[in-house]
């Protein structure tokens, strides 16, 4: 008599307490809670941590694992299973887009492009330069329609200047990471024939669709997705990082992708820090340009 | 240099021809142009037209594919042209 009574309150009570909002509601509120920009401050937000760091996990280990198998069985099965992965990321994102954790899907499916992108889009006979503005232009378009996925791009992208100084101190060191790239690297000069409209057009590729594009997906749209669906500012550096760091695997250059990875992590502490993505971005742009630079001025 | 176009991307690019990659990994990606392109008309009727988060999310993945379609079929018709 006395346990009955002990719990009928409970089971009345319960339906109250547990009610959850509807699935679009939930998915389209706000993820932070102050508007401080501190990670610590992050709410929970349904689903997170849980299956939002599993497909996290799972999809950029995929992606890891495509490109390492790369170098094994050749770059084109590796691209034709980021395809694959890409589709399901999308099917994926379309079926369980009432979660808070769906909105990574889009992102970590552009990541997977990267690849089947910059091979498929490139034509083998146009100049090596113009490689890069090939493959990069579909992938910059879609980082920028994936901003429209983020609640509050300026702040959770850190597309604020809010610290100009860090900002030209981070980037003033892309020149001298270039340097050490290119010792490690070695890489061919990008011109054929050098001249001025030629170094221009190669400061502003490398600028665009190297530094600028690979921050906005990796240290931008990777990092805010995986800030939310890990909790942790430091763990999402550390996953946005394995992946951009897997990536650069086709280098064929162990020293380049460990400097890649140190200057990955050092990116994103920078942007915990408070810098620009700007600056981020900057920094990256300088660094690819001293080494185009430099391959540039070695090969005379 | 960067992570889109790396040595292996460059070795493969060198070693194969354009016929063969568009064959190749230009057919599997305007596969995936057609799965998404037709997720992206699915969704809106599934959900009465209500799916604004869905289609923003798979654009994302319609527009690069897209211009690698034209890109391909442009190299194509080029080849066949010249």
């Amino acid at each position: 008599m006395t346990r009955k009574g002990r719990h009928e309150p409970v089971r009345q009570a319960r339906p109250v307490s547990r009610k959850r909002p509807p699935p679009q509601a939930a998915a389209l509120r706000p993820i932070y809670a102050e508007p401080s920009g501190e990670p610590s401050e992050l709410v929970a937000v349904r689903d997170r941590g849980g299956t939002g760091a599993g497909v996290l996990a799972a999809s950029g280990g995929a992606i890891a694992a495509a490109e390492l198998s790369a170098s094994v069985y050749g770059a084109i099965p590796g691209a034709i299973f980021d395809t694959a992965l890409a589709a399901l990321l999308l099917l994926t994102f379309v079926l369980r887009s009432d979660r808070a954790w769906a909105r990574l899907l889009p992102v970590m499916a552009l990541v997977a492009l990267i690849r089947p992108i910059s091979l498929a889009a490139v034509e083998p006979r146009l100049p090596v330069l113009a490689w890069y503005a090939f493959a990069g232009l579909p992938l910059l378009i879609g980082a920028v329609l994936a901003i429209r996925l983020v609640e509050e791009p300026r702040r959770q992208l850190h597309l604020a200047v809010e610290r100009p100084l860090a900002d030209l101190a981070v980037a003033a060191g892309g020149p001298i990471a270039g340097a050490v790239a290119y010792l490690l690297l070695r890489p061919e000069p990008l011109l054929g024939q050098p001249n001025l409209a030629g170094y221009a057009a190669t400061i502003a590729i490398l600028c665009v669709f190297g530094g600028l594009l690979e921050e906005l997906i990796f240290r931008g749209l990777v990092l805010d997705a995986a800030t939310h669906a890990l909790g942790s500012a430091w763990a999402a550096v550390g996953f946005a990082t394995f992946v951009s760091t897997a990536l650069y695997w086709g280098s064929g250059s162990l020293p380049y992708l460990l400097l890649m990875a140190a200057v990955g992590v050092l990116l994103g502490l920078g942007l915990q820090r408070r810098v620009s993505l700007w600056g981020v971005g900057a920094s990256h742009a300088l660094m690819l340009v001293t080494m185009a630079l430099l391959a540039q001025v070695s090969a005379r | 240099m960067t992570t889109t176009v790396t040595g292996l991307v460059s070795s493969s690019l060198t070693q194969h021809s354009y016929d063969f990659l568009s064959t190749h990994i230009g057919l599997a990606v305007i596969i995936l142009l057609a799965f998404v392109m037709l997720l992206r008309e699915l969704v809106p009727i599934v959900r009465n037209g209500d799916a604004p988060l869905q289609v923003r999310g798979l654009d994302v993945a319609v527009l690069p594919l897209l211009i690698v379609f034209a890109i391909v079929v442009l190299a194509r018709l080029a080849d066949l042209l010249v």
